[in-house]
């Protein structure tokens, strides 16, 4: 089994639905991804802040009428790893098949 | 192996549930169809009250309009889009079981602003055929533009959607080539269409 390009921060089933999320959006909040992900916010934010750590991902802070508003969006880096993440369970489950 | 497959099923269902609006209830569809086929049934027995004396029994009519009938219609249109507006939004609410705040997110705005973008035109473009007393051409222009923003709008929920407008469309531009059935081809697009679709939805979505 070729395991290279298995890129061990999607690992996590959280850290792969938060990057599926930003590869089709392109700037999420955090009440959004806690929705849509169903989690709790120490869940959410400790997976966010381990992407944010291998800067898969980068958080933008703003204020929207005078409130502070997060938002994250996959990076370059982040999308390559995981267009090669994709890329690998493709070719594995080819294999398999 | 199966570990594998869930991830992607997991990457699917997140891209999908983040990009389009899947809370769309087909019943939202239903009433919006009973609201239109009432206000048909409304709009017909008014004209024959009205002009039946001109032009004779039947579905078809292609005689001249009198003020009181435009009048009439105006008013009827109005109080039908709101009500299939909102039993529209009310079905869609009881289906997400969220708060009416929590269904307006970035998702349902886009889907909102990519339909009225054509419909506010289409708005427009009979406005001003009203202002100029040319009353012909509305009742296909209201499928027509219609139609566009269903299909403008079908990027950002069920692909369903799209065929929905298409037949729409197909009806309003049928009805630009024959004279005399355009409440007939109104009846059809915004009653009938949409009772059927939203059966379809409801069956093929909500129930599950």
């Amino acid at each position: 089994m070729n395991l290279d390009n298995f890129h061990k921060a999607f690992e996590n089933k959280v850290r792969l639905g938060i990057m599926s999320v930003l590869m089709v959006n392109d700037a999420v909040s955090f009440n959004q991804l806690k929705e849509l992900l169903e989690l709790t916010d120490g869940n959410l934010a400790s997976h966010l802040k381990a992407l944010e750590k291998f800067k898969f991902i980068e958080v933008k802070k703003e204020f929207i009428d005078r409130k502070p508003n997060t938002t994250y969006l996959s990076t370059r880096a982040g999308k390559t790893a995981f267009e090669e993440h994709l890329a690998a369970l493709e070719k594995l489950i080819k294999e398999h098949l | 192996m199966t570990s594998h497959l869930n991830d992607l099923q997991e990457i699917r269902k997140m891209m999908e549930k983040s990009s389009r609006f899947l809370s769309l209830s087909g019943l939202s569809g239903v009433s919006a169809g009973v609201v239109a086929l009432v206000a048909a049934a409304l709009a017909y027995f008014k004209r024959e009250e009205l002009m039946g004396s001109l032009v004779g029994k039947g579905f078809t009519y292609a005689g001249k309009v009198v003020p009181a009938y435009v009048d009439f219609l105006i008013k009827l249109a109005v109080i039908t889009l709101i009500l299939a507006i909102v039993s529209g939004i009310f079905f869609t609410w009881r289906k997400a079981k969220k708060s009416i705040s929590s269904l307006w997110n970035p998702v349902s705005k886009k889907l909102v602003l990519n339909m009225a973008i054509p419909l506010l035109s289409g708005g427009a473009v009979i406005l001003a055929l009203l202002a100029n007393h040319v009353y012909f051409l509305i009742p296909e222009l209201t499928l027509i533009f219609y139609g566009l923003a269903l299909i403008s709008a079908s990027q950002y929920t069920y692909r369903d959607v799209f065929y929905l407008g298409l037949c729409e469309l197909i009806l309003g531009v049928l009805g630009l080539g024959i004279n005399g059935y355009s409440l007939l081809l109104w009846t059809m697009g915004f009653g009938l269409l949409h009772i059927l679709y939203g059966i379809i939805m409801h069956l093929k979505y909500d129930r599950k």
